[in-house]
């Protein structure tokens, strides 16, 4: 698993035109795995720079924003600055007045390339954090209460709550379930091998 | 059978293209609800909305605030108001009335294009209506999931 740290909220997110969630940025047809943000503020998250920028083209290629001049585009885009045309006119040397639709692929490359550029694609740092998977799991009375975990090519017994504590950190190939009663427990991943098959 | 021929291949012309015409729209990508997407031949509604109005200054960028801070102004929506921020199709759709109720402060709304300055500054934290044309957030640079601007946004 991958931490971002750092750099510029489009690297970190993968996503070159800082587009919030929403039904077109997180649609299937985009491809993002993931929202990041504090529920107010949310950003779609891709899984890397090429279908990042995909979702940034397409809306700005779709018929939202091509029938737009470029000074009306850029209005919408960021609405907070005026001045964001001016920007994109420098970096580019279009007429602003000129439309989104009319820019042929070379121009509308220049254009694409100056609102990423506006928008800042800085590199920050990046964790690897090992995930572990489980191996085997010791049952009493049909209930899970050890996992064995390898790391680094040993296997480890961890007790339920420690296992619990992995998942939570992300750092375990199970998913962490909240039941009901507010328990927590482990489920293998999606077409994971079930636990009752693992037990030793 | 030349015209059981010319049948057949006009038939499958327009069996083909027919995928291709959906495709042209822009709400291809849209999965669930399209209620909000106003059709690009419908004229935009202009609406009158209600709310106490205030003001958040913000960094101009989250992320370099040394470049400065904005002005947002923002209505506080009132229950009807909201009603029609979630049930109002717009050109440039990136919601629907659930995606914009499951966000935080929902209720609120900014306020972009030329709204009168110093008339907002006058009736800061009053109940206020104005008219306008809502949109939908999209990039960092949008503050609230719906929006109102003093233009439509097809001129």
């Amino acid at each position: 698993m991958t931490i971002r740290g750092g750099g510029s909220r489009a690297w970190r997110c993968n996503n070159p035109g800082n587009l919030r969630s929403s039904k077109y940025s997180t649609s299937a047809q985009r491809r993002s795995i993931e929202v990041a943000g504090d529920g107010k503020d949310e950003y779609a998250v891709y899984p890397d720079y090429e279908t990042g920028h995909e979702a940034l083209v397409v809306m700005l290629k779709g018929g939202i924003y091509s029938p737009l001049t470029l000074r009306e585009a850029m209005k919408r885009y960021d609405s907070t600055n005026p001045k964001y045309i001016d920007t994109i006119v420098e970096k580019t040397g279009f007429d602003p007045e000129r439309k989104v639709k009319s820019l042929n692929d070379k121009e509308f490359e220049k254009f694409w390339w100056a609102i990423e550029d506006t928008e800042k694609w800085k590199v920050g740092r990046e964790d690897f954090i090992e995930k572990w998977y489980i191996t085997c799991v010791h049952r009493k009375r049909g209930v899970i209460y050890e996992y064995c975990v390898r790391q680094n090519g040993k296997d480890v017994w961890l007790s339920k709550q420690e296992a619990t504590s992995l998942a939570q950190e992300w750092r375990l190939h199970a998913i962490l379930v909240h039941s009901s009663n507010g328990n927590l427990y482990l489920r293998p991943e999606y077409h994971g091998k079930p636990f009752r098959d693992m037990v030793c | 059978m030349g015209n059981h021929f010319a049948i057949w291949f006009v038939s499958f012309l327009f069996c083909f293209s027919c995928p291709a015409f959906l495709f042209c729209e822009d709400d291809w990508w849209w999965e669930g609800n399209t209620s909000l997407i106003l059709p690009n031949d419908e004229p935009e509604r202009l609406v009158s909305m209600t709310g106490e109005l205030f003001l958040r200054v913000l960094d101009q960028d989250s992320e370099s605030p040394e470049l400065g801070t904005y002005e947002c102004w923002i209505i506080k929506m009132n229950p009807e108001s909201f009603e029609i921020a979630c049930s109002t199709p717009v050109h440039g759709a990136f919601h629907s009335p659930e995606s914009i109720r499951e966000c935080l402060g929902c209720q609120e709304l900014e306020l972009t294009g030329g709204f009168d300055k110093n008339w907002l500054r006058k009736h800061l934290g009053q109940t206020v209506t104005l008219s306008g044309y809502l949109w939908h957030a999209h990039t960092a640079h949008h503050h609230t999931p719906v929006m109102m601007d003093t233009d439509p946004w097809f001129k």
